[in-house]
């Protein structure tokens, strides 16, 4: 005998993955045609193409925000090695490297991660004064949940070099000659760029209070 | 289609309904989900308005989110109404029943 309860997990995917603001009704029509007798498999169906229709549309809407991301990010990676020989930076960073180890390492990697705050404050700038939405509570909480990624990207890159263990075996010619180097070496950058903005102009549907399954 | 099942529907449209008619009227299953996402757009548009019922048991406490066609809604699907006969007007090949 069918039970009346539809499977758990597809309605916890349901509640976790689907975003979107109707979720409330949404939740509670598939609850109710199962009752009146559609199968599982329509259930699982329903849920699964819920999912994708809302990571769709979240896709779609937030569009623009990864176009620009990765503009900057293609830019930030061209400019980067004329910023970081610009005279000021190699007199704060030969101040840094002075000192003995580990303080150099501390004081030149907090001067990169100053450099790249500057030019995830100029992004962000820029990109919500594009979209003209600016809020200033939550320009400063996408600027902090942005630079704490690049500090976590910061950080790993020097755990990735200083132990020995957890090293990935690049030979320095695959990084020099390769895309994967920009790869590697932006790729976490861009993904704070965009998480940045993502937390700093939030999507219609995380927007909306209605949001939460009851 | 997701306006016109709402006009017919009037004052109980609301998710498994909306979907119902649908899949009558196509013969093919509808996701809910994409239901949604049409009529979610449509309120953004000002098309459509929605408003939540009362949890019921049935839904597993869940309450039924009911939708209706705004004045502007109306408006664009009388316009769509006309554009698209203008634009079935005239086409020989459609005309007399046969393929």
């Amino acid at each position: 005998m069918k039970s009346s309860e539809p499977p758990r997990l597809a309605t916890w995917l349901l509640e976790h993955l689907a975003l979107g603001n109707k979720n409330v009704g949404l939740a509670g029509d598939l609850v109710e045609e199962f009752r009146q007798g559609r199968p599982v498999a329509w259930y699982w169906r329903q849920v699964i193409g819920a999912i994708v229709v809302s990571f769709s549309n979240e896709l779609h809407a937030q569009g623009g925000a990864i176009g620009f991301a990765i503009v900057w990010t293609c830019a930030a990676a061209v400019l980067w090695p004329h910023v970081w020989t610009c005279s000021q930076l190699q007199f704060l960073i030969g101040w840094g490297t002075r000192h003995n180890w580990p303080e150099s390492l501390i004081y030149v990697t907090a001067i990169e991660i100053a450099t790249m705050a500057v030019i995830l404050w100029v992004a962000l700038s820029l990109y919500l004064a594009i979209m003209r939405s600016f809020d200033l509570k939550r320009f400063v909480w996408g600027l902090f949940v942005g630079l704490l990624a690049v500090v976590v990207g910061s950080v790993s890159r020097i755990f990735n070099s200083a132990l020995p263990h957890l090293h990935f075996h690049y030979s320095p010619d695959f990084l020099e000659t390769r895309w994967d180097h920009y790869l590697i070496e932006w790729g976490p950058w861009f993904g704070a760029l965009l998480l940045s903005m993502w937390t700093a102009r939030p999507s219609l549907a995380r927007r909306n209070p209605n949001k939460i399954i009851a | 289609m997701v306006m016109l099942a709402l006009i017919r529907l009037g004052e109980d449209a609301y998710g498994v309904p909306i979907s119902r008619e649908i899949e009558a009227s196509t013969g093919r299953e509808v996701v809910v989900g994409s239901v949604y996402a049409a009529l979610e757009r449509m309120e953004q548009k000002g098309f459509v308005s929605s408003s939540l019922g009362e949890p019921t048991a049935e839904r597993g406490g869940r309450a039924k989110r009911y939708f209706r066609v705004t004045t502007k809604g109306l408006r664009e699907v009388r316009k769509t109404r006309q554009a698209l006969i203008s634009l079935w007007r005239g086409l020989p090949e459609l005309e007399g029943g046969r393929a």
